[in-house]
């Protein structure tokens, strides 16, 4: 057990004691060799006595330290106890030390309660968020049908028709927006776990590939990728391929037509690297440190269609996996997205 | 490990607890008081009386320094008083005896004294100062009065003294004088001045003096040390450390410790003390034991709020030892000052007359502390257990929910107040049993008290010492080692035919003395061969036992007959001369035998006639006639005047006339006493005493067993009450839900508190039921066998006690239950009944 | 986990063949945090058992566990102590000290532990019973509802886990007796500690997680969960 340490008050006060009391006894030494003309009857008597006065001041402050000592060992092992959860030693007796242990146990009984508290409102959140997406699935299902039904309606005119194509539009738009939220929910909230093993990178980032292919296809962009096959990452495919797919999604969406996006992994001891690189529109270096915000959309971004989730989401994605994410950037020259996944 | 810091609320809860009963808090430190006082009193009288008979015996060894070196010439003196241990010392120088004719029976040595040894050798000048000039003496007023000089400094004195070498005779002036105490060793001393000795005996060898014996210009340097251990150790010391070899004398003052002399005589103290204890703790316990039982719901809320057992206990005896602290000082007190009050009282009752001295001992105040801690501390202890035993529930609950079936039985009855008052006190017999029985014990002891002491008899008393109505003694005459100075012979036959023939004297009973050694004869052997051989030793060496032979006057006989143990007393064969009573001899410690019996025949030699024994007698009869002194293996024999008056054989010693005793006409009492006085002043010898002079004496000891008797079973009849107190309190707070029920269907608050005072009195009738009768007998029966035991009382049941108790109890009783009643009245009745709850 | 675990509780007053079973046979489980309301007609036994959940009265027959301590089990000494720091009692006849002022009333329990006063607590507590200015008053100058609300500061001063409440606004008008309960069950739950309360007045009881009802000494009836409730 470690000596406790003096502070230097107590220190001071000691040595304040020590002090005084030598004066003491120094005093009443000389007073008695002055007063009494010293004979050696009363000498010997006067020595043994401060002796022992001295032998029992020693053998006292011994004997409080070891109190203190066994206290304060006591109190430790009090506390350690109450930290893995044992039950309580002294329970119910007369003493200050069994009184403070009451208090300790009280006292995580009050925080044990306050996390179970906490927990509970998580729980509520959930359960509140799934109601949200369950029921509003059916009603936005219907309205995308419905709009469907009257595009259809031969009687409609064109300028109905171009009104019901934008309802169908939004309604796409905003059933992809729950659906976000949703996902972004379970992952924040702990619903969904990720299942992360070490594969292959390779067919991740096919997969997330094969969903912008289309669109980048269309507006002439051309994709190169430099993924070796055996370059693996702990990671789950699924979501990480969704994440690589919001990113590349992204830059599709801001690399004018004619531009080129470029995929690029590599592996080191530690993490492995997947970098998505366009030659878009890029991003001003005030905003950069924003961009992974949510709902956050950059100036000129405005122009384009989206609601700033897509980024966020990614980064979550990444972070729950250990994970974590790097954004470089240059005005009207291309973005470049760097993407760390841990090696095991 | 480590005790909780919670004595702030236990001392809270005491000090307001005490505050809220104000009465009980007064009656507690009253009783404290009282035990504190008599305890701290009996102690004060034990060391007062132990430290009076140590200065008794100062006064008699002469001083009251540790110890002395004896005939040492001026240079040792010096060596001596200069060593460290010498913490104090006086000196004195030998210088001779006076020889002045009135002197000659008891010598008076003349000293030189400094003032330190004056001072401790308890020399209190009267008037005047020590001598400083040489023609300067100081004298006792014994030795003035012996030289009929006034009492007055100045005075010219004619002393003649014997310095060993020579005598010299001239004129003192009398520098001052003091008081003699003429039982004590300071009887006789000259003191003379610095200048005489210097003057007369420088030439005088004090080396020469010693090896002569008259010791004249030796020094004497008493000494006094730090402290009185081992005096003699440190005596030597001093010696050793000197390199001188004198004689030293240790003062035996110190030596015998009185007290510790006789553990044994303690005990009676001891006994008084642990009986004060007792009724110390009666009366404290009771008063918390009620107030725990009252406020069995404040407790029960302290238990249920969270004051634990040891909490509980501990607010009481707080409560105890706070109101002790605030009794203390006032107990210690008064206790030492009735103590001091009654020293010189018990003072007068040992044997011989003693100075009073007050002891201060802080002693006394710390032991008389201690116990009567000790009293509270015990009283306080059980009713906190009880209190810490209280349950919790106690806080919420009905108080008392007894049966309901005894309900339904007095319904029955048609709830007749009397009678439910009668089976109310019947519902806890044991307690009723306790209280009658504490009560009528108390009662019984009065009783007994007050019949002793109606029963203690003047006259038998009177008698024992005196028989006529003036008695004049001759207390020179004791048959040991002259200590006593006086003329044996004093008491003469002149004289007491003066005495006899005074107007007014009827008659005059004389009582003559003479001692013989007696060679043990076939009876005495017969007793004493088998008896242990360090008491009989001597015997066996000097062949002879002492008798004390006695000449009685017939104004005698009729004492005779009381202290008979054989055979039978007629006073006209006994005045014929040819019979002897004897005593029983006193045969080592509490035994006594008698070596013959009627019949015998005994030889005197110094008589020179035989005697038949008529009548074996007690050890001390006749006590008033006798020298009042025994000797060992000896006995007294008493016989007719006539026979010691008579012609003796030759060579016999002549009789000594002990005492006269005088019977006056009633009317003739004052002048005879008056010339009585001035006939005995001259003569030191002669004692006179009244009959008068006894019966005050007797006055005060009676006075004495009256104050400590009624003192006793007031303190009895006190617990008692409280007793009572205490069972029918309790028995009220018990019942207050039923009372309330009781109320709430019905019964007035009148018709209630009648019930409350027909069990007081039903308590009141039990109680004189019990004394009337066992506790008559009781008291006839103790008190018989105590006066039985005691030598002067005539037996004489007295009713009055019993009489008196009963019209006390009834007033007891009804006031008892009437202010218990009050208790309860405060609350209404809604307040009552829900008030458990 | 539950705190309070009744066991067969049984409670005879008097001698077999004529005694009266306050308790017949109880067994119970409430839950940390609980707000328990017990209800019964009076004489049901509703008391016996309040006094038996905190210690003040032993048993005929049964066992009370507290945290999983079997409290009859224990010393009359340990069985005070446990009440003084883990049991709060507030009692219909407010029960106060008379001897003590308001505030050493309220300190007693924490004194008699030996415990420093947290003294930022204790005027919280005062201040949100409305005591401040009666602190130096004896509970004699004080109205029902002040003494009784003293009674409750005091239950609240060594934060015990358990508050057992008989009746604590039986002595109080409607508007006292509903601020009272508000009060308690405010710091009840800012305190984590469970509530147990006697009460005859429903519209008390409905204020309660759980109502628990008694007659003749048994189990009449059970509204809610035997674990923890959740309590917002």
């Amino acid at each position: 057990m470690k000596k406790p340490k003096h502070d230097p008050k107590s220190r001071g006060s000691s040595f304040i004691f020590t002090v005084m009391f030598l004066l003491a006894v120094f005093i009443y030494t000389t007073v008695i060799a002055l007063a009494g003309d010293l004979n050696s009857t009363l000498l010997g008597p006067t020595i043994l006595f401060i002796a022992t006065v001295l032998l029992l001041a020693f053998m006292h402050n011994r004997s409080l330290q070891r109190q203190l000592n066994a206290m304060m060992h006591a109190v430790e092992q009090m506390v350690d106890g109450a930290m893995h959860g044992r039950r309580p030693s002294f329970l119910f007796e007369e003493s200050r030390l069994s009184a403070l242990e009451h208090r300790l146990f009280r006292y995580i009984e009050i925080n044990q309660a306050s996390e179970q508290s906490l927990e509970a409102e998580k729980n509520s959140i959930k359960a509140l968020l799934s109601d949200i997406s369950h029921q509003t699935k059916t009603p936005l299902a219907n309205i995308m049908l419905y709009s469907q039904l009257l595009a259809e309606q031969p009687a409609a005119d064109e300028s109905s028709r171009q009104l019901v194509s934008q309802i169908s539009a939004q309604s796409e738009k905003l059933e992809w927006l729950i659906a976000s939220l949703v996902k972004l929910s379970r992952l924040e909230s702990g619903m969904i776990t990720l299942q992360t093993a070490p594969v292959p990178v390779i067919q991740t980032v096919s997969r997330a590939l094969s969903q912008v292919y289309t669109r980048a296809e269309a507006k002439g962009i051309t994709i190169r990728t430099d993924c070796p096959a055996q370059i693996t990452a702990r990671h789950d495919p699924q979501w990480t391929a969704e994440a690589l797919f919001n990113l590349l999604e992204n830059a599709v969406k801001y690399t004018p037509a004619g531009g080129t996006i470029t995929v690029h992994a590599e592996s080191n001891e530690m993490f492995t690297r997947i970098e998505v690189a366009d030659t878009g529109i890029g991003i001003p270096a005030a905003e950069l440190e924003h961009i992974f915000k949510r709902f956050y959309r950059g100036k000129a971004a405005r122009d384009y269609e989206g609601v700033g989730i897509g980024l966020f989401l990614s980064r979550e994605i990444i972070n729950l996996q250990g994970g974590f994410m790097q954004a470089v950037s240059a005005v009207d020259a291309g973005t470049r997205i760097t993407v760390y996944l841990p090696q095991s | 490990m480590m005790a909780p810091n919670n004595r702030k609320a236990v001392t809270r809860l005491s000090l307001r607890s005490l505050k809220a009963a104000p009465m009980r808090s007064l009656a507690v430190i009253c009783a404290t008081v009282l035990t504190t006082l008599l305890i701290t009193s009996i102690f004060t009288m034990v060391m007062s009386i132990n430290k009076s008979m140590e200065l008794a015996q100062m006064k008699t060894s002469g001083s009251d320094f540790h110890g002395s070196f004896k005939y040492l010439t001026l240079d040792q003196v010096e060596t001596l008083k200069a060593h460290p241990a010498v913490r104090e010392y006086g000196v004195s120088l030998m210088a001779g005896q006076l020889t002045n004719k009135v002197f000659a029976d008891s010598p008076v040595e003349v000293l030189q004294m400094d003032k330190n040894d004056a001072r401790h050798g308890f020399i209190r000048l009267i008037e005047g100062g020590l001598p400083v000039a040489e023609e300067e003496v100081v004298l006792s007023t014994w030795a003035l009065d012996k030289l009929k000089i006034p009492h007055e400094p100045g005075q010219r004195v004619p002393l003649v003294i014997d310095i060993g070498e020579r005598v010299i005779a001239r004129d003192f002036v009398l520098s001052g004088y003091y008081e003699a105490d003429k039982n004590l060793a300071m009887a006789g001393l000259a003191l003379v001045s610095k200048a005489f000795t210097d003057q007369n005996l420088a030439d005088i060898d004090p080396v020469l003096s010693r090896d002569s014996g008259s010791y004249v210009n030796t020094y004497h340097l008493s000494v006094m040390f730090n402290n009185s251990f081992n005096i003699e150790n440190k005596l030597r010391k001093v010696l050793a450390d000197s390199g001188l070899d004198v004689p030293y004398g240790v003062n035996w003052a110190y030596t015998a410790t009185t007290l510790a002399d006789n553990p044994l005589s303690v005990l009676p103290y001891l006994a008084v003390v642990a009986v004060i204890m007792f009724s110390g703790y009666l009366l404290i316990y009771n008063i918390f034991y009620i107030s725990v039982v009252r406020d069995v719901k404040f407790y029960g809320l302290l238990k249920a709020i969270g004051t634990t057992p040891g909490q509980v206990r501990r607010v009481i005896t707080k409560q105890a030892e706070l109101l002790y602290l605030a009794a203390l000082p006032v107990g210690l007190g008064s206790g030492y000052g009735v103590g001091r009050l009654l020293v010189p009282m018990l003072n007068s009752f040992s044997g011989e007359p003693m100075e009073s001295a007050y002891s201060a001992s802080p002693w006394i105040f710390v032991f008389a502390a201690l116990f009567s801690y000790l009293t509270v501390r015990i009283a306080a202890s059980k009713p906190g257990r009880m209190a810490a035993r209280i349950a919790p529930v106690e806080a919420v609950k009905y108080a008392g929910v007894s049966s309901g079936r005894r309900k339904l039985k007095r319904s029955r009855r048609g709830a007749r107040l009397y009678s439910m008052a009668f089976a109310n006190i019947l519902r806890h017999p044991k307690k009723l049993v306790l209280m009658i029985t504490s009560l009528a014990l108390s009662v019984v002891l009065f009783g007994i008290i007050f019949t002793l002491i109606s029963s203690l008899d003047m006259n038998k008393y009177l008698n024992s010492y005196i028989t006529g109505d003036f008695v004049i003694r001759n207390k020179a005459v004791v048959f040991t080692e002259g200590t006593r100075p006086g003329d044996s012979y004093k008491l003469s036959d002149g004289l007491m035919n003066t005495f006899a023939s005074l107007e007014g004297v009827e008659r005059a009973d004389n009582v003559f003395y003479k001692s013989e050694l007696y060679p043990p004869d076939a009876a005495v052997r017969a007793v004493l061969e088998p008896l242990e051989e360090s008491l009989t030793s001597w015997v066996w060496e000097n062949n002879f036992i002492m008798l004390d032979l006695y000449g009685i006057d017939p104004g005698w006989y009729g004492l005779v007959q009381q202290d008979l143990l054989e055979g039978s007393f007629d006073q006209a064969k006994f005045a014929s001369g040819d019979y002897v009573l004897v005593s029983e001899s006193l045969i080592g410690p509490e035994r006594a035998q008698t070596y013959y019996h009627p019949g015998d025949r005994i030889t005197y030699a110094g008589l020179g006639k035989t005697y038949e024994v008529m009548a074996v007698l007690k050890s001390d009869a006749l006590f008033p006639a006798t020298t009042q002194a025994f000797s060992s293996l000896g006995y007294n024999a008493f016989l007719p005047a006539a026979e010691l008056t008579g012609a003796l054989p030759e060579g016999s010693e002549p009789v000594m006339a002990i005492s006269s005793t005088l019977q006056v006409t009633p009317d003739k009492l004052d002048s005879v006493e008056e010339a009585l006085t001035s006939l005995t002043a001259g003569a030191d010898e002669l004692v006179l005493k009244s009959r008068e002079d006894y019966r005050q004496e007797l006055g005060g000891f009676i006075r004495v067993i009256q104050t400590l008797g009624y003192g006793l079973s007031f303190v009895i009849a006190l617990i008692g009450i409280l007793n009572y107190v205490n069972t029918v309190v309790t028995g009220v707070i018990n019942r207050k839900h039923e009372f309330a029920l009781l109320e709430s269907v019905g019964m007035t608050r009148k018709q209630l508190k009648r019930v409350l005072v027909y069990e007081g009195l039903y308590n009141a009738l039990c109680i004189t039921a019990v004394t009337s009768t066992l506790g008559v007998l009781l008291t006839y029966t103790i008190a018989k066998s105590i006066s039985g035991n005691i030598e002067f009382t005539e037996f004489r049941m007295s009713w009055l006690p019993f009489v008196l108790t009963v019209p006390i109890l009834l007033i007891i009783a009804y006031t008892v239950t009437v202010s218990s009643y009050r208790m309860l009245a405060g609350n209404t009745l809604v307040e009552r009944l829900r008030q458990p709850e | 986990m539950p705190i309070l675990q009744i066991e067969h509780l049984k409670k005879y007053y008097g001698k077999a063949p004529q005694h009266v079973k306050a308790l017949d046979g109880v067994s119970l489980s409430v839950g940390k945090g609980e707000f328990v309301a017990i209800v019964g007609t009076s004489g049901s036994g509703k008391s016996t058992l309040l006094h038996m959940l905190g210690g003040l009265d032993r048993p005929t027959e049964g066992k009370v566990m507290v945290d999983g301590n079997d409290i009859f089990a224990m010393s009359d000494e340990k069985l005070t102590i446990f009440r003084r720091r883990s049991v709060g009692f507030i009692f219909q006849s407010y029960n106060l000290v008379p001897i003590l002022n308001v505030l050493e009333n309220i300190l007693l329990p924490i004194e008699l532990d030996g415990g420093t006063i947290d003294q930022q607590y204790l005027d919280e507590v005062i201040r949100a019973l409305g005591l401040q200015e009666k602190i130096y008053s004896l509970p004699s100058n004080l109205s029902g509802g002040q003494q009784q609300r003293v009674a409750i500061a005091r239950a609240l001063a060594t934060k015990p886990s358990i508050i057992l409440a008989d009746e604590p606004t039986g002595n109080l008008d409607s508007r006292t007796s509903q601020e009272v309960l508000i009060l308690l069950k405010q710091l009840s739950v800012k305190f984590h500690q469970t509530l147990v309360m006697i009460t005859h007045n429903e519209s008390i009881a409905q204020a309660a997680d759980r109502i628990i009802r008694i007659e003749d000494g048994r189990l009449a009836g059970d509204s809610g969960p035997g674990e923890r409730a959740d309590r917002r």
